[in-house]
């Protein structure tokens, strides 16, 4: 470093003052147009779901009123309870009282229970969010740390063993795992509770301040309660990322893996950067997909683990979503349809807004 | 710092057989030289210097060979052993800036990252240095620029802060691979005489790898002529450039296009590399070639001071002269 004229001499002051970004107060106003664009779109896919939802019951096979009644009952019954339910009214009138009530926040009553869907959606909603986070939460870093060891080693030994594990978690359906889990873990090792719901029974349920069975626990400060809980989350939460630990070490492997090979790491190197700098560059070149991933998955467990929330009891969102199809209970279908449409969409907006939050190039726009 | 490379091999082991890339290629860069690389895409080259740096990780590749820095040998060398020197030692000028510097981290970040693969220093000393080093190579607003991300500049100022980053810690042998190409035209000028520019006040060794004779010829004092990964012809710029012996480097110099005449071009095509070479790799496109070139692998000799050429023929009495008549 002899004289500071060089770069003068070299570079002609207007070539080195070529656009720069436009100055600090513009950065920002893309991030914020992003996210009117993206509330703005919330209302107009909401009034879909719900369209959709009314259409798909209204047009499925099978009579609610007899589904309830019985097949015995007579016609005389039969059309009263249709009745009652407003079955006899016409289709477009039946879809306008439906979105007003919606949009007011009243999803109608069970036919066979009685109660409101929006208290029954707010008892099992949590549970299942809680349920999702914690399989999540698992899956994700067990399935990072083995697709990257993968995509980091493409073509060597740990990636074949990943690809191998990968392929075998692959081929146990869901609730096979969680039957083999209480068989080895609970009945046989008794490592595990019996799979008989969140709590035990002599465990006192906490005043339901935010419905998060875990985290009213923890704010009556119930800590044996807490422990109780979580020790019965154990399988459910285990058989659950069972099923997803593939799919996010898949997508690792392959980002992580054409990362390894992009210009940007083969120029990290030639800098001198140690491996573990090297896999963090990667990884976050990795970031965006796997972000991605988390919230599809998120979005499509909410209410799409009933068979594993069956098996353990585990009184979720799934679990009431399968029970009313089942009995062919109209309102909470629609109401189970709505809420999950909604809920994945929130997702989607979450993940888009981190996603932007992220990257520096939409951030600054 | 010299680098002294010696019959270095490359082989990629494919489902479809060994691609022959580096087929014994050796050359020097002394003390203070500017050394261009030159030959189409394909040739080797840049697989060559990744070999030397130790870049290429794909399984089933064999490399062989020794390239020589500073005493140590670069390619015997453990990869922990040849980190520390790569970006300290050796600094590394990579093609497309935006391709190489990560986008999601603000360069100051960057440059720290760098600095502290090699050495311990704290981050304020990093900055002052960071700074200093983007105005050597005119940036005018460092402070802006450092603190920003590389998306926010233009081609020709990422480069800028690329170079900066190659120099930083103040590397003996400094290696630009086609360090202009992602650039606009009006852009590849300044950041070539500047690169030049501080290799030479710093008398600095440097190798440049580029398909641009132009590069060459402005900014090296040695040329390296390298075809299907062999070396051609290797020799000091002015004498290759009068009097090229090669047949290749001959077709390869008239191919650059001329006011007032017309194009001339090689025939032919590049050949497969996925059997093991045998003779001269350009003899199914040289006019000259004899029957010892499909046999015997030419050596590469040295034919008068300075000036190597592999070729069969006796090259100053029967390569025609760049000029005709």
């Amino acid at each position: 470093m002899t004289s500071p004229a060089t770069g003068r001499d070299t570079g002609p002051a207007d070539a080195a003052r070529e656009a720069l970004a436009p100055p600090a107060p513009h950065r920002g106003r893309a991030f914020r147009g992003m996210v009117a664009k993206r509330l703005a779109f919330i209302p107009l896919a909401l009034f879909a779901v719900i369209t959709i939802s009314f259409l798909l019951v209204s047009i499925m096979p099978g009579d609610p009123a007899l589904a309830i009644l019985g097949s015995t009952a007579s016609e005389r019954e039969v059309a009263k309870v249709r009745g009652e339910l407003g079955l006899d009214r016409s289709l477009s009138e039946r879809y306008i009282t439906y979105v007003g009530d919606v949009l007011q926040g009243d999803f109608g009553r069970s036919f066979f229970t009685g109660q409101p869907i929006r208290d029954e959606i707010v008892k099992y909603l949590p549970a299942s969010i809680e349920l999702v986070v914690m399989a999540l939460a698992v899956a994700s870093l067990v399935g990072i740390t083995i697709g990257t060891a993968a995509g980091y080693f493409r073509g060597r030994a740990p990636d074949r063993t990943v690809r191998v594990a990968i392929a075998g978690l692959e081929a146990i359906p869901g609730f096979l795992a969680g039957l083999l889990l209480i068989f080895f873990l609970f009945f046989l090792w008794r490592l595990a509770p019996p799979p008989t719901g969140r709590l035990g029974i002599i465990d006192v349920y906490p005043p339901p301040v935010t419905r998060f069975l875990l985290v009213d626990l923890i704010l009556a400060g119930d800590w044996n309660g807490l422990r109780s809980a979580l020790h019965r989350s154990m399988l459910p939460v285990l058989t659950l990322a069972l099923g997803a630990i593939p799919l996010f070490a898949k997508i690792t492997r392959t980002t992580v893996g054409n990362a390894m090979g992009s210009k940007q790491i083969q120029y990290a190197r030639a800098c001198g950067l140690s491996e573990w700098r090297v896999v963090q560059y990667a990884l976050l070149q990795a970031r965006t997909p796997i972000l991605t991933y988390t919230a599809m998955l998120f979005g499509a467990m909410v209410g799409g683990s009933a068979i594993i929330e069956t098996i353990f009891s585990w009184q979720g969102l799934g679990q009431w979503g399968l029970k009313a199809i089942v009995a062919l209970d109209i309102p909470a279908i629609q109401g189970f349809v709505i809420v999950t449409g909604l809920f994945t969409m929130l997702v989607y907006l979450v993940l888009d807004l981190v996603v932007a939050a992220l990257d520096p190039r939409i951030r600054h726009g | 710092m010299s680098l002294h490379v010696r019959d270095v091999e490359t082989r990629f082991r494919t489902a479809s057989g060994e691609i022959h890339a580096v087929n014994g290629v050796s050359f020097d860069v002394g003390d203070g030289e500017l050394v261009g690389i030159v030959g189409e895409s394909g040739s080797g080259k840049s697989v060559t210097i990744n070999t030397i740096l130790g870049l290429i990780r794909a399984p089933n590749t064999i490399s062989r060979g020794v390239a020589t820095f500073g005493g140590r040998d670069l390619i015997a060398m453990r990869s922990g052993a040849l980190r520390k020197i790569r970006g300290a030692e050796i600094g590394f000028i990579a093609q497309n800036p935006f391709g190489a510097l990560n986008p999601v981290l603000r360069l100051s970040r960057q440059f720290e990252n760098v600095v502290r693969a090699h050495r311990r220093i704290d981050r304020k000393t990093i900055r002052r240095q960071a700074l200093d080093m983007l105005g050597h190579v005119g940036i005018h607003q460092p402070e802006r620029v450092l603190d920003g991300y590389a998306h926010e500049l233009s081609g020709g100022m990422a480069q800028r802060v690329v170079i900066a980053l190659a120099l930083m810690l103040d590397p003996t042998l400094v290696v630009a691979d086609e360090p202009t190409t992602a650039l606009d035209v009006t852009v590849q000028k300044q950041i070539l005489d500047l690169i030049a520019a501080l290799v030479r006040e710093r008398q600095r060794s440097m190798l440049i790898i580029t398909h641009d004779l132009g590069v060459v010829a402005n900014y090296c004092d040695r040329v390296v002529v390298m075809y299907c990964g062999r070396v051609m012809e290797d020799g000091p710029v002015r004498e290759v450039f009068r009097r090229p012996y090669h047949p290749y480097a001959l077709a390869l110099l008239r191919s650059v296009p001329r006011a007032g005449q017309s194009l001339e071009t090689l025939g032919g095509r590049l050949p497969k590399l996925n059997a093991e070479p045998v003779g001269c790799l350009f003899r199914d496109r040289c006019p000259q070639s004899k029957d010892i070139c499909a046999s015997v692998t030419p050596p590469l000799r040295e034919v008068s001071p300075g000036r190597k050429v592999a070729c069969h023929l006796d090259v100053e009495t029967e390569v025609p002269p760049l000029v005709a008549g």
